[in-house]
């Protein structure tokens, strides 16, 4: 008998639960507010050029949530962004555009970039250029040194075109390797040439400065595999045949292990992206001569 | 078991019942959270704009506000800042924002040459303010959760450092008021202040270089009292100096002190609740930046004493110099000390061949040892000639800076360094020019004194 009571109790206060609240219409506001914005001729400029041919965000205004709080940085200056901004289209985007079509650069060229002022500095002396996350996002660091880099001779490098890659654009076409590496994984063979030659962290120590007698086109190839396919592919399409046959000299008897590197990352470019990466460097070269000729005009916001 | 079970189930069920429709839900606040924030914004951006001047910002980088305090001066549009300081002689404009990504936010989100100074991280070479080696930078904020804003004062806190900034709007011109505050910060150049603080004796000793203030009241009652003494970071105002916070030294409260040029004294504001009378003394030997200034012999041994050209220039003003002639392929950085009044040279980096970093290290020639420890190097007093005297005759006595020990440096010596790894004595063009030492230029000694020429 009890055992009913108790069932029965149940399910009186089981109704009783279910029927007692009555809904509540909702608030016809959104609890969340979108604050408005006063686009200025940069934010135009980028709208036409980025955002609406490529989706492309350029953010040259400091955001804490994109900023890497373990180093000590500053914002972008802005007359300094708008020209990297300018670099990067003409370096970057449309040479992609020109060898592999718009469709291509509109889906892997990686959807944000990020602006900061100075380099990210380690305390060991060293600094980052540049990072790539998620292949959606790169960080591009030191943009207030724009001025000085396009003038030649900042940090020693007299040559411009050289400098310009070395702090920027190299980093760009760097880290969208890295991109398509995600997309598309590169082939297992590349990893074997060298395989004995990676060595992590310790790619800056003295010991490991003769990358190019370690069959290496760069010091920080060295780091891994990954670093290695990337540094190959942006050190190419930025160097002429003539720069290039010089580090092979010096490679000596390595050469060959850089050149069975070159055509592994030749061959992937081609058969999984229909890339001729000659016809690439081809492109980045002769836009970057124009670039230092000063044929591009590298301030204008006029929108056309 | 069964019965545990119904009544487990019974009050199971109960908790849903009572607790199912609390119809006290009245929200606190009559509007949402977003709406509550984006409002606290127009709010705030209505008085940063509002001041028809600008504003003063009391800026204080670092959390633990080492370098002190300095002047700010700025200016808002609805999407731009102009700012002025008492660091650069020229106003920068910027953007900045009004954000919520930590509650209520001012950004100074693009780059602003005089506001983000403090903020301005270097690596081995110079960065666009000629500074190098400040990984850190000086760990200044350009982000500030705003606490509250009235038209009477802002009160910010730094995201990073967590340091209170507070802004109060200035009622004359934002440049001439930040010019006002560096020609104040240049004319205190008194550090040891002895006098009154209320009724007790005090001496109050300003760290001219960091912008800290250590005051101190004196007599007996105060001896073993903890409360008798107290230190804070300042900075320079218009009218003298203002402390990070109000401190509390004996039953005194102090908060801001004038700058009496004429007495060379620091007083209490009008209508202070303290009186504060402190009369500042020079250390002996004390000379101004400016004495250290062009030509000079330097006394040095090169089998020989005999003496060499050098020519001292303005690095930075008021604050280093670059030592000339030493070398063809580099310059000898050196500093000045506002608090004694002495310039010194310390072990440093002179350049990289390349390969190497080039550093001048500190020698100790008779005891044979060598140190790259960039504290240790020697310092250099101005004495003015004897009265009478024939020739001109300022020298610059130069005499181990005191760091380094039982040890004496008397010899500057150049290295190649990779890393810290000591490589070799250096090689030209890395070298010291013939005239000093005619072998092995990699070093000097028998470093003495400067003679001006």
């Amino acid at each position: 008998m009890k055992k009913y009571i108790y069932y029965a109790l149940v399910v009186v206060l089981a109704v009783t639960a279910l029927s007692s609240c009555k809904e509540k219409a909702l608030d016809p506001d959104s609890i969340i507010t979108v604050g408005s914005k006063t686009q200025n001729d940069f934010d135009k400029w980028l709208e036409n050029n980025y955002v609406n041919p490529y989706n492309i965000l350029v953010k040259y205004r400091y955001e804490m949530n994109e900023s890497d709080y373990n180093y000590y940085t500053i914002p972008a200056d802005m007359d300094c962004s708008i020209i990297l901004a300018h670099l990067v289209k003409y370096l970057c985007i449309d040479s992609y555009d020109e060898v592999a079509g718009v469709d291509f650069t509109r889906q892997y060229f990686p959807k944000m970039f990020f602006y900061i002022g100075e380099w990210e500095y380690r305390n060991n002396g060293t600094f980052i250029l540049g990072t790539a996350e998620g292949g959606k996002k790169i960080l591009l660091s030191g943009v207030n040194y724009i001025p000085l880099v396009l003038q030649g001779g900042y940090q020693g490098h007299t040559d411009v075109s050289e400098a310009l890659n070395h702090f920027y654009i190299k980093t760009i076409h760097h880290e969208f390797t890295h991109i398509l590496n995600q997309t598309k994984d590169f082939p297992s063979d590349f990893s074997q040439v060298t395989p004995t030659g990676y060595v992590t962290d310790s790619w800056s120590t003295p010991e490991y400065a003769n990358n190019f007698e370690r069959g290496f086109i760069s010091t920080y190839a060295q780091h891994s595999d990954r670093e290695d396919f990337a540094e190959m592919m942006s050190i190419y399409v930025t160097n002429s045949q003539e720069t290039w046959d010089n580090w092979m000299t010096r490679a000596g008897a390595s050469a060959s292990l850089i050149r069975t590197k070159l055509d592994i990352v030749k061959n992937y470019m081609l058969n999984t992206f229909g890339i001729d990466l000659d016809q690439l460097r081809a492109t980045v070269l002769r836009r970057q001569s124009e670039v230092v000729s000063g044929m591009v005009d590298l301030t204008s916001l006029e929108i056309n | 078991m069964k019965k545990i079970f119904s009544i487990l189930l019974t009050a199971a069920v109960s908790v849903f019942v009572f607790s199912s429709c609390v119809k006290d839900d009245e929200e606190v606040f009559e509007k949402s959270a977003s709406v509550r924030l984006s409002e606290a914004l127009t709010t705030a951006q209505k008085v940063l704009t509002g001041a028809s001047n600008g504003w003063a910002m009391y800026y204080y980088p670092d959390p633990d506000q080492s370098y002190g305090g300095y002047m700010y001066t700025m200016k808002f549009t609805d999407t731009e800042v102009t700012v002025a300081s008492e660091l650069f002689d020229e106003a920068y404009t910027s953007l900045y924002k009004m954000t919520t990504d930590n509650g209520p936010v001012l950004s100074f989100d693009t780059n602003n040459y005089a506001f983000h100074y403090f903020a301005t991280p270097s690596g081995s070479s110079r960065n666009l303010y000629g500074e190098s080696g400040l990984y850190q930078a000086y760990k200044g904020d350009f982000e500030f959760m705003i606490l509250s804003a009235t038209a009477d004062e802002v009160v910010l806190k730094g995201k990073r450092t967590g340091n209170t900034i507070k802004m109060v709007p200035l009622s004359g011109d934002m440049q001439a008021y930040a010019k006002d505050v560096a020609a104040m910060a240049e004319a205190v150049f008194v550090s040891t202040f002895n006098g009154t603080i209320g009724s007790d004796e005090a001496e109050v000793y300003l760290d001219l270089s960091s912008r800290w203030a250590y005051i101190e009241l004196k007599g007996e009652k105060y001896a073993d009292a903890e409360d008798g003494s107290a230190e804070s970071a300042y900075m320079f105002t218009e009218k003298g100096i203002k402390l990070y916070k109000p401190v509390t030294v004996g039953p005194y409260e102090i908060d801001e002190l004038v700058w009496d040029g004429d007495k060379q004294s620091l007083v209490s504001p009008s209508g202070s609740a303290v009186a504060v009378n402190l009369v500042g003394s020079l250390p002996e030997g004390w000379h101004p930046y400016n004495d250290f200034l062009g030509k000079w012999s330097l006394l040095c041994f090169d089998g020989a004493y005999t003496h060499k050209g050098v020519e001292i220039v303005e690095d930075i003003k008021g604050k280093s110099y670059l030592i000339k002639g030493l070398s063809d392929q580099f310059d000898v950085k050196a500093t000045y000390n506002l608090g004694s009044g002495q310039i010194s040279i310390n072990v440093q980096t002179v350049g990289n061949n390349g390969t190497y970093d080039v550093l001048m290290c500190a020698w100790d020639s008779n005891a044979g040892y060598i140190t790259w420890n960039t504290a240790i190097g020697m310092s250099g007093k101005f004495v003015a000639p004897s009265e009478g005297a024939e020739e001109d005759g300022s020298t610059i006595q130069w005499s181990d800076n005191g760091v380094w020990g039982s040890y004496t440096v008397d010899a500057f010596y150049l290295f190649f360094f990779q890393g810290s790894t000591r490589i070799s004595a250096s090689s030209a063009p890395w070298v010291f020019n013939q005239t000093f030492r005619p072998k092995n230029q990699y070093y000097i000694w028998g470093w003495q004194k400067m003679i001006r020429e």
